[in-house]
């Protein structure tokens, strides 16, 4: 196995590093969550507008419909 | 004198009126709902900016504290060149006054501008560096 050079760090430095990083952690996992979240809002924005187009080619039918019926 | 259209299936007429006129109705409704999600979506996003603002103020604690003292000099070395070639070119403007005159005299070229060095340079030369030191090991 190959040789390591040790490696010594100040005690106080190892405990900020890893309290930098749990917070690190813990920020990305917030953001993880609220991407997830935007991405769900995306998903039902896109829904209530496909929603809409369908409601629209609906409408227009009926006016056709009624445009028909009136000139029978 | 009154003139007045013939319709003959008038139950069959007002079914699809209505039903026209309920359509809009429901468009309008969803259309609110369509601006509330909005709403919501450019909150959020602005939450999300935000949390990675302070994400990059935490990572910013963490470059310090960790043992990178050459990478840490060439980027401040770069920052303070940056900053020294800035404020030449700010040295280099001429007062109000004299803006006619001194276009005249001095027709020297102009110097490249060099861009002042951004958050994302920054970060993809630490990028770099890291990965030239990880494929050394």
């Amino acid at each position: 196995m190959m040789k390591q050079d040790q490696i010594f760090v100040k005690i106080e430095d190892f405990n900020e590093v890893s309290k930098i990083l749990d917070e690190v952690k813990k920020k990305t996992d917030i953001i993880k969550s609220k991407l997830n979240d935007l991405k769900q809002l995306k998903e039902k924005e896109d829904e209530s507008l496909k929603d809409w187009e369908d409601r629209i080619s609906i409408l227009t039918s009926k006016i056709s419909e009624v445009e028909e019926s009136l000139s029978k | 004198m009154s003139y007045y259209a013939k319709i003959s299936d008038p139950r069959a007429s007002r079914r699809a009126l209505l039903e026209s006129i309920k359509e809009p109705i429901v468009l309008l409704t969803q259309k609110k709902e369509i601006d509330e999600l909005r709403k919501q979506k450019r909150e959020l996003v602005l939450d999300v900016q935000e949390e990675f603002n302070d994400l990059l103020k935490i990572l910013k604690k963490l470059e310090k504290i960790l043992p990178q003292k050459e990478l840490r000099q060439q980027i401040l070395q770069q920052k303070k060149e940056a900053q020294k070639h800035k404020n030449k070119v700010v040295v280099q403007k001429p007062a109000k006054g004299t803006k006619k005159k001194t276009a005249k005299k001095t027709s020297k070229p102009k110097l490249p501008v060099q861009k002042p060095m951004t958050e994302v340079d920054r970060l993809a030369y630490t990028l770099n560096k890291i990965e030239e030191k990880l494929s050394q090991l």
